[in-house]
């Protein structure tokens, strides 16, 4: 017969052996109070003591409302759920997780309980939703290559079939010429566009070369390389604000303002005496027009690879804003922008360097 | 022959090159219409609402199929098969949407808006003529070969 040593012996291994889970696992009495957790739990949830009810982690004073542990009691059978909660103090930092929990006798003669067992997701969650963003990215990738790729690919095959067909070809220099230089053009137009794709492939999995950047005198330096082009359209550049000292790729960000620049002059052409302004309050910059502004629809897919809705500049893929985005992802900042049809639109971007790699 | 009597393409395409490779293909073909060719989506709208520059209906006649491009500068090609086919007296014309894959969203996205066929360019004569024939234009515009 076994004796009592034997099942005190068992329960300690069983103990032990939960206590290296990365799981949370907690043994609650069936009127909430702690009887036993493990050691995943204690470090998630420092508050939380034996002997308490669950309930007061959360600073309730009752059984919460949507108490999974109580549904579980009243069914005497096993939950399982994927649960989001928000955590942190201002509750805004959501936490995925899947809880199971079952009903259990916890010793002869005691109350009915219950063991939860929390699985912490957010990290899975988390890779998930990026893996997702990543293979709509390379979807739109695909599709917008077998267009773009494929365009200038017609036009070639067009101008060989032109040459092998036309007898005349080889006597008429002029067609000859004009064939010839088209296929030049296009192959041209396909080297820009693998140029394009290469340097974003190169800002997602290169390095930044960071330095201590001063952002007053470096947006300056930009500005007047961009004045020669301004010009033409009687537009006005101008510069708000406390610019300090940044910690950046300093290639990397001159794209970001030259980009940004680039895109309020190129979709600004009909406005008369355009403005942009370049501004910083110390952490905040942005690059604000008066231009023509963008609908809701563009809007929201502005930072999508090869976004480009209709055709402005034919030398163009849809990849200038997507290139941005990728610059100041790889700071660790963020990027938005608000944009009003008719009254122009403003880009806001943070560059949080010191946690950048 | 009679030019006047000549029912019209419509081409509505903004790549030079293609627009001179599908000229070119139904040229050769020996199509004897006259082809028009308008490099963007508005300018498309103007001249089938005769607006603007396109105003004489003389000079800017009513075809009798369109060629659109998808992608155009000021507006897309699905926005003008949109605006055009709910348009109760425009919506008869028939549309050829060209594209330069045959993705399954574009034919589809088309198809919703009314689209009457598709061709994945190059545009060939051959396929053109068999698309035309589908949309019961093939005589208007058979009947105008030439003999070449």
């Amino acid at each position: 017969m076994l004796s009592e040593d034997f099942f005190t012996q068992q329960t300690s291994t069983l103990k032990n052996c939960m206590d290296i889970l990365p799981q949370e696992v907690v043994f609650v009495d069936n009127d909430f109070t702690i009887l036993w957790m493990n050691k995943s739990k204690k470090k998630q949830h420092s508050k939380l003591r034996v002997g308490m009810k669950c309930f007061e982690a959360f600073n309730f004073t009752a059984q919460c409302d949507f108490c999974l542990a109580s549904q579980t009691l009243k069914i005497g059978s096993c939950i399982k759920n994927p649960v989001c909660l928000m955590t942190g103090r201002k509750k805004n930092k959501p936490r995925h997780m899947n809880i199971m929990i079952t009903p259990v006798n916890l010793a002869k003669g005691q109350a009915d309980g219950y063991i939860e067992v929390v699985d912490n997701v957010e990290a899975l969650y988390q890779s998930y939703n990026q893996l997702e963003y990543l293979n709509r990215e390379y979807e739109s990738v695909i599709y917008a290559l077998s267009h773009d790729l494929r365009s200038p690919l017609i036009s070639i095959e067009g101008f060989l079939r032109k040459l092998q067909k036309n007898d005349q070809a080889a006597k008429d220099h002029a067609l000859f010429e004009h064939c010839v230089s088209r296929i030049h053009a296009n192959v041209e137009i396909m080297n820009n566009l693998v140029n394009v794709l290469l340097d974003t492939s190169r800002i997602i999995t290169g390095k930044l070369d960071l330095q201590e950047v001063d952002m007053e005198e470096f947006i300056k330096h930009i500005v007047g390389d961009l004045h020669m082009r301004a010009g033409e359209n009687n537009t006005q550049i101008t510069m708000k604000g406390s610019f300090g000292v940044e910690k950046c790729d300093k290639i990397r960000v001159q794209q970001v303002f030259s980009n940004l620049i680039g895109n309020a002059l190129k979709h600004s052409k009909n406005t008369n005496e355009l403005k942009i302004e370049i501004g910083c309050d110390g952490t905040v910059y942005w690059v604000k027009d008066n231009g023509p502004g963008m609908s809701p629809e563009i809007q929201e897919k502005l930072f999508e690879p090869f976004t480009q809705t209709t055709k402005i500049d034919p030398n163009s893929y849809g990849m200038g804003m997507n290139i941005v985005y990728k610059i100041i992802q790889k700071h660790k900042g963020d990027i938005w922008l608000e944009s009003q049809e008719g009254k122009g639109t403003t880009v806001f971007f943070t560059l949080r360097v010191d946690s950048a790699d | 022959m009679d030019y006047r009597q000549l029912e019209t393409i419509l081409l509505v395409e903004d790549n030079e090159d293609h627009i001179e490779h599908t000229v070119d293909a139904l040229y050769e073909g020996g199509l004897v219409n006259k082809i028009i060719v308008i490099k963007d989506g508005k300018s498309a709208l103007e001249y089938m609402y005769r607006q603007g520059e396109y105003s004489d209906p003389k000079k800017s006649p009513r075809p009798c199929i369109i060629l659109l491009d998808v992608k155009l500068p000021k507006m897309t090609g699905f926005e003008i098969l949109k605006t055009l086919k709910n348009d109760p007296e425009l919506k008869v014309i028939p549309i050829i949407l060209l594209t330069t894959t045959c993705n399954k969203e574009d034919i589809e996205r088309g198809a919703r808006l009314g689209v009457n066929d598709y061709i994945v360019k190059p545009v060939e004569f051959d396929s053109f003529m068999h698309k035309v024939k589908g949309l019961g234009k093939y005589w208007a515009l058979i009947s105008n070969l030439t003999n070449n």
